[in-house]
């Protein structure tokens, strides 16, 4: 649940312009997963929301102005019981949809925990982030939808729970 | 006597009413019966709409315990119940299932700040919650870490 809390940060901090909103439904494995946690953030809410960030703190300012950009924030994530669970082609017909994005940082962990950040570009502007963690025992899936600052995303590293990427293993 | 008469009739004339949640307690009373009775909640409520906490303007709770109907339904069936009473304005913000246990959370943006009603049950217990946020001021009760457990 932490975890899913920093992947929704960090798509707060991070989400752009006009980009593909994602198919997160995967039929059947609601049903086999213990806990289930869908957040919807788009419209007038997501404008809402941005007003839980101060404008007096330069950092949160920034991720004020980053998220009032946003056109949406998506996050869909499955905890199991047992490890093995849910079928790892799931996670390839996710990576299915992502095809014409580009991917900009894999992370793969000894205790089979792994990570994939996609960008959907638009000319040189990044448009749309997806986020991909399937774990053992959880996947949790992040799209934000809407121009995002990959430099101010940068500074915002180590604040708000937002893991330093520094260290991990870039693609 | 007098006294008796002048607090309610000052929480009635005070308290504005809302459909919404009344729409979705009426529909959640015709599956699961009357809500729980919480003294001086009322009380409670006048007080929130007069001090604002953390900038929360207003809020109503309904609670339903040890309900032996409320076991056969699913979060498919209690979120069908909310929504037959909310207005299209809502939109859903969050959903969670976990073992047995079901929460529902919808808000509408109203001006400058955003109405929540969120939906709980688990096995025998139901809690309907709708309240009134000023969005900026929460957010800076946040910053300030003025509200326990928060950041």
């Amino acid at each position: 649940m932490k975890k899913l809390f920093v992947l929704a940060i960090l798509a707060c901090v991070t989400a752009p312009a006009y980009a593909q909103r994602l198919t997160l439904d995967i039929p059947g494995l609601a049903e086999r997963a213990s806990e289930v946690v869908d957040v919807t953030l788009d419209g007038p809410l997501l404008r809402m929301a941005a007003k839980f960030l101060s404008s007096s703190e330069p950092d949160e300012r920034a991720a004020r102005d980053i998220v009032q950009k946003l056109e949406g924030i998506y996050v869909k994530s499955y905890s199991f019981d047992k490890a093995g669970e849910y079928d790892a082609a799931i996670v390839d017909r996710l990576r299915a949809q992502l095809s014409s994005w580009k991917k900009i940082v894999t992370v793969r962990e000894r205790m089979g925990d792994n990570t994939d950040v996609y960008v959907q570009m638009r000319g040189e502007e990044v448009v749309g982030l997806a986020i991909i963690n399937a774990e053992p025992r959880e996947l949790t899936v992040v799209n934000i939808v809407g121009p995002i600052d990959l430099d101010k995303l940068s500074r915002l590293e180590g604040q708000f729970g937002i893991p330093k990427m520094r260290g991990k293993h870039n693609e | 006597m007098s006294k008796r008469l002048i607090l309610p009739l000052l929480l009635l004339l005070a308290l504005p009413a809302r459909a919404d949640f009344r729409d979705v307690e009426r529909t959640l009373r015709s599956q699961l019966g009357s809500p729980m009775y919480i003294p001086l909640l009322g009380v409670a409520r006048f007080a929130t709409w007069i001090v604002h906490p953390h900038g929360v303007r207003d809020f109503q709770l309904a609670t339903w315990e040890g309900n032996s109907h409320a076991m056969s339904m699913g979060g498919a069936d209690l979120e069908r119940l909310l929504q037959r009473g909310l207005t299209p304005d809502y939109q859903p913000l969050v959903r969670v299932r976990s073992r047995g246990e079901w929460t529902f959370i919808y808000a509408r943006p109203i001006g400058s700040r955003f109405e929540i009603m969120l939906l709980t049950h688990d096995h025998s217990d139901t809690v309907l919650v709708r309240a009134d946020i000023d969005a900026e001021q929460l957010g800076r009760a946040v910053s300030e870490r003025k509200i326990a457990g928060m950041r």
